[in-house]
């Protein structure tokens, strides 16, 4: 007589377990967990039914023919696909908000009921603090000459029946509540019972002179107008920011867009994963943390600029002009320094007319330099592979040394350098430009693998296009390229 | 009763379950992917026959099923 597996039974539990808790506790990531460690069930099912093996040997009862049954192997090949799928698509989430994917089905089967959110007023003190809570939707604040806050909006449910989706906009009132000097504006998307998924657009009027804070989960927010500082913290938020008197903080985990114009106080970015950033014409300080993936502009900030991403640390103390940047390469142009800038990920770097000195190191690429026009300042630029252009204003006076261990040295400076090789017959084999004009400050520049040029800037003309590469010297040719100007 | 062939038969499915889990554990939190650490499977599953194979015969009726009566 055999007794069955108790492997069968088990998994139908620990399955059951699996969609009651993923019931109960929606916000537990248990789609990941699943997608993760599914392994492990295989691993538990084949050491249970071993056990079992080993005890019926034990006990001397009839073994079964086969540890595991054919139909066992096929369920275990389904797991393996369904859990590698599911591995993937965790991984790769770009459909983050999908319904199934959730385990939400009225994100499947639902259907969305618009409502319109009646204009509702409330008196602000003249230094009001506002304070918005909006899980899902959209914020657009208004400062304007005005005593009160007034509120509008629209409201979307995604709900399977119309009548879930009346009784969800009931049990959801957008409500404005005043406790001292602070009004809070709440959506109270959380109060809602059934599963229906809401997302509230709000439009809000406030007093010019109003502080403002906004919590939400989802929602893209644009403020504009307001004397008062603004302070935002969302999960997943791109933020439209203009004509701000006062301070910018703002606190994402994901950000497709910030963009801020004409911010007058200090701008505080923190993302956890964002794209594209543009801050334009900032009175105070800017700090941007985070890592992005899309283009970086700073145009415009009357103090000091600090960048810093876990690949990238950029500090500038005055940007009258404008830097760019993105995944590969780093440009700007009129920065006050002394400018600092590191990064480890390969970026070709050009700046132009920078003043009070330079410190640049870069693991891979590119470095074009054109500092302002006088006074030059010192510079230490460093790539450990790359090529380095430096053009400086034919009356700039300095003390230069510039390095390559693997490459050739381009000399526009003549005699007045002293340019040395390594090996006279090969000039790949690296070398040195050094020497003084003047009086004037030190410039290291050091390549371990790439050529060095050293040029005289014309004057105010536009930067040279990139040179296209130089062909390979022929060897034992040990002419040196020299333009005597 | 059993024989020793009859154990290492019925072991070899739950054995080759634990390695796959195994090998797609490592593919997720260790440092080899699946498809490199594949063929493990077809060596547990080789070594398992092998074991089949020189493991002593059933012998129907014989008192002790290990080492059996010579």
């Amino acid at each position: 007589m055999r007794r069955g597996s108790l492997v069968g039974p088990l998994l139908v539990i620990l399955i059951g377990v699996w969609f009651l808790v993923s019931s109960l506790r929606p916000d537990l990531p248990l789609f990941d967990l699943a997608a993760r460690f599914w392994p492990f069930v295989l691993i538990g099912w084949g050491v249970l039914r071993f056990a079992e093996i080993l005890l019926w040997a034990a006990q001397g009862r009839p073994l079964p023919r086969a540890g595991v049954s054919p139909g066992e192997w096929t369920l275990i090949v389904f797991i393996c696909m369904m859990g590698s799928l599911l591995y993937v698509v965790n991984r790769h989430r770009p459909w983050q908000n999908w319904g199934f994917i959730t385990g939400n089905r009225v994100e499947i089967f639902g259907r969305p009921y618009d409502f319109a959110i009646p204009e509702q007023t409330a008196p602000a003190p003249k230094a009001a603090r506002i304070l918005v809570e909006n899980l899902r939707g959209g914020v657009r604040i208004v400062g304007a000459d005005a005593q009160e806050i007034r509120v509008s909006g629209r409201k979307t449910i995604r709900a399977l029946q119309e009548s879930d989706a009346n009784n969800a906009h009931k049990q959801t009132p957008v409500e404005i509540s005043t406790q001292g000097d602070q009004t809070v504006v709440r959506t109270n998307q959380d109060r809602v019972t059934g599963e229906e998924r809401i997302s509230t657009d709000l439009e809000l009027t406030v007093p010019r002179t109003a502080s403002v804070e906004i919590r939400g989960r989802n929602g893209d927010l644009d403020i504009s107008d307001l004397n008062g500082p603004v302070e935002v913290s969302s999960d997943s938020a791109s933020v439209r920011l203009q004509n701000i008197a006062s301070s910018v903080r703002l606190d994402l985990r994901k950000s497709e867009l910030v963009r801020a114009g004409s911010v007058k106080g200090n701008f505080e970015l923190q993302s956890g994963r964002g794209r594209d950033v543009e801050l334009d014409t900032i009175g105070g300080e800017v700090t941007v943390d985070g890592s992005y993936s899309g283009d970086l502009q700073f145009r415009d900030c009357a103090k000091q600029l600090k960048f810093q991403s876990p690949q990238t640390d950029l500090k500038v103390e005055k940007l009258p002009g404008q830097i760019h940047m993105d995944l590969g390469s780093l440009s700007g142009s009129n920065l006050v320094g002394p400018v600092r800038l590191t990064s480890n990920r390969a970026r070709d770097v050009q700046l132009e007319q920078f003043t009070q000195g330079l410190e640049l190191y870069l693991d891979r690429g590119d470095i074009t330099l054109r500092p302002a026009q006088m006074p030059l300042a010192k510079i230490d630029a460093r790539t450990r592979s790359g090529q380095i252009d430096l053009a400086l204003p034919g009356s700039a006076k300095f003390e230069l040394k510039a390095t390559t261990s693997r490459g050739d040295l381009n000399n526009e400076y003549g005699t007045v350098l002293k340019t040395e090789y390594e090996n006279d017959r090969r000039h790949e084999a690296g070398g040195s430009i050094s020497g003084s004009v003047g009086e004037g400050p030190a410039l290291t520049l050091t390549t371990d693998r790439g050529t060095i040029t050293i040029r005289k800037d014309t004057g105010a003309a536009p930067p040279a296009p990139p040179r296209p590469p130089k062909p390979p010297k022929a060897p034992g040719v040990t002419s040196i390229e020299i333009e005597q100007h | 009763m059993n024989s020793v062939r009859a154990l290492v038969r019925a072991i070899r499915g739950p054995i080759l379950l634990i390695t796959l889990g195994s090998l797609f554990a490592v593919d997720y939190f260790g440092p080899y992917p699946f498809s490199r650490t594949w063929p493990i499977l077809l060596i547990v599953a080789g070594a398992l026959w092998l074991l089949e194979r020189i493991a002593p015969a059933s012998d129907p009726g014989a008192g002790s099923p290990v080492g059996g009566a010579v």
